[in-house]
């Protein structure tokens, strides 16, 4: 083992930062899984578990096992609550299903889980697996190789970027950040959109569910699917990069059943996308059919989706943020204006570009220093009139967060004022039911 | 001074990676905004929950004073030194008002958001409200009258 990791040459720093690349174009493929090699690394997996390889259920996304999950947890409940009437009754009738869904779940569960639907989706063997799996032996020895650069590295901050940096300049931070730190919020985006909308189509048309079956969270679909057990297949590239860099740069020596054992993940992270793994079924997705991201990695594409999959989902993104799809199809000011969650319309107005929706504007905005914001405007907008619509009852004041972006530039906020308000300080502080001689005394704003 | 990294290091609180952790994060008797929640010492306003005052203590999870939910970020309430207090404000029909925070002498307390990071708050009394803007009907969700709707972030 090499003394210290602040010592790594400069030729170590450049594989380096080629195994980090290769990692993120890991994280990003697109295309068809490889059945074969993803089938035999997680029957692998089963096996060191001490569990008989299982059957597998392969979909071409995250949304149909999203929902097979969901409803093994609802398999106690044979009809709906309240209306008498089949789940697969309803499950066929939803609109979701009408999509050009409804053949892939069919085939899969009358063929694959059939009668076995209750008992193999029951039971979640390794519901409490993840976090001893990702804390679990890799993390021991890695912990222990951590110890022995010194007290004063961290854990899970190892010392890798610490004491040197890439001569080019291209892997700043700790290793950790610098690998795939962004691969996780892809994942919880995703799947919190596959189940919100599987959930939302479904309880959405019966409300009573919510009512009668209390642990399905509509407001947290995602979070109640994935408590089971669910491994993230290629989007499980971070902590497994993290693992294999060192060893294949020779950093490390794992044991040897460790080694292999980190090679089924390397295996499934270049084969499939997220895996649900249960008593004799496993359930696995497969890779997405696009992945776009801006020059910072995160999630994005201005002209479609960011991410689709094969079976019909297609998840829209600016700049890392989940929007709906007309944020990037067509972002119109028309549809901004109705757009009530502040975030989701910065991002359309981003998408339409702030100059052009600005521009739909008339006239010259009545500007203000913002208060407990230093160097920030406040500016306040007429609408245009048009017809005797709502907004003509209304302007909009543009603000700046008081947090700024890693690149020091600052968001811009739009909030709708009532139209009698002509005062960029006194519309602010309308929106929180304070005066102007009161909203000038903020100090600080975050 | 405080800084991020430091109050990071006391709260089980995610924030941006891309947030400076060197950042100061001063801890403030008077009126502070975090993004779409505003933190108002209790003597500026009149406010019936000032009369109520707060009593439940925080825990060490803190306290979600505006929970998340998908593309929402929420706001969560830790005591940071000593005890801290805390009342929700049930108010029908839902007005801006959401709670009171008090902070009695030695300790202090910050909100916490993903994306703007730590609001300090000095010993003190305070309501906090959210934010709200003008805009048309779109159902009862999040509207606290037929012209006014809760904003979020």
């Amino acid at each position: 083992m090499p003394a210290m990791i602040s010592e790594l040459s400069p030729s170590q720093w450049a594989q380096v930062a080629r195994l980090r690349e290769e990692w993120i174009t890991t994280a990003a493929s697109c295309g068809a899984a490889d059945r074969e090699a993803a089938e035999a690394a997680i029957s692998s997996i089963y096996r060191s578990v001490g569990r008989p390889p299982p059957r597998f259920v392969w979909f071409d996304g995250p949304a149909t096992p999203s929902l097979v999950c969901m409803l093994q947890r609802l398999v106690r409940h044979p009809v709906f609550p309240g209306t008498g009437r089949p789940i697969a009754a309803v499950i066929r009738e939803s609109a979701w299903f009408s999509r050009g869904l409804e053949p892939s779940l069919a085939r899969a569960l009358s063929n694959a889980l059939g009668p076995d639907l209750r008992r193999a989706l029951g039971r979640v063997i390794l519901g409490a697996a993840t976090g001893r799996w990702r804390a679990g032996p890799l993390m021991d020895v890695l912990g222990d190789w951590l110890s022995d650069q010194g007290d004063d590295v961290p854990p899970g901050e190892p010392g890798v970027a610490a004491g040197g940096s890439l001569p080019d300049g291209s892997l700043g931070g700790p290793l950790e950040e610098s690998l795939l730190g962004y691969v996780p919020r892809w994942v919880e985006d995703c799947l919190e959109v596959a189940a919100g909308g599987v959930a939302g189509e479904i309880l959405g048309a019966y409300p009573m569910w919510q009512l009668a079956i209390p642990e399905i969270s509509l407001r947290y679909p995602a979070r109640d699917i994935s408590r089971g057990a669910r491994f993230d297949g290629q989007f499980d590239a971070d902590w497994i990069a993290f693992f294999d860099i060192p060893r294949q740069l020779g950093l490390v020596s794992y044991p040897e059943s460790t080694s292999a054992w980190l090679d089924d993940w390397v295996t499934l992270a270049r084969s499939c996308g997220w895996w649900w793994p249960y008593e004799n079924v496993c359930i696995v997705s497969g890779r997405p059919s696009i992945l776009r991201t801006d020059s910072a990695l995160q999630l994005h594409n201005a002209d479609g989706p960011a991410m689709a999959f094969g079976d019909g989902l297609a998840i829209y993104c600016w700049h890392g943020r989940v929007v709906p799809a007309w944020v990037i199809e067509e972002p119109t000011t028309e549809r901004i204006f109705y757009e009530s969650n502040v975030e989701i319309r910065r991002c359309a107005i981003e998408s339409r570009g702030w100059e052009a929706f600005i521009g739909d504007l008339p006239g010259v905005p009545a500007t203000a220093p913002d208060p407990g914001n230093p160097g920030q405007q406040l500016r306040l907008y007429e609408l245009p009139p048009r017809g005797s619509g709502w907004w003509y009852h209304v302007r909009l004041l543009v603000c700046a967060n008081g947090t700024p972006e890693a690149d020091g530039s600052r968001h811009l906020f739009g909030i709708f004022v009532p139209r009698h308000i002509t005062d960029p300080v006194g519309a602010a502080a309308w929106t929180y039911g304070l005066t102007k001689k009161q909203y000038l005394r903020l100090e600080r704003r975050a | 001074m405080q800084r991020l990294s430091d109050v990071i290091s006391r709260h089980d609180f995610g924030v941006l990676g891309e947030l400076d952790p060197e950042a100061a994060i001063p801890f403030l008797g008077g009126q502070q905004a975090q993004g779409d929640v505003i933190i108002i010492p209790a003597k500026m306003i009149r406010d019936s929950t000032r009369l109520f005052g707060a009593s439940d203590p925080i825990p060490a999870a803190g306290v979600a004073v505006v929970p998340a939910a998908p593309g929402r970020h929420e706001h969560r309430l830790f005591a940071d030194r000593g005890p801290c207090y805390w009342a929700r404000q049930i108010v029908v029909p839902p007005g801006l008002t959401i709670g009171a925070v008090t902070v009695p002498a030695g300790s202090l307390a910050v909100l916490a958001h993903e994306q703007h990071g730590f609001t300090g708050i000095a010993p003190g009394a305070y309501v906090i409200r959210r934010q709200r803007e003008y805009t048309e009907y779109t159902g009862p969700d999040e509207h606290i009258s037929r012209r006014q709707r809760l904003i979020y972030d």
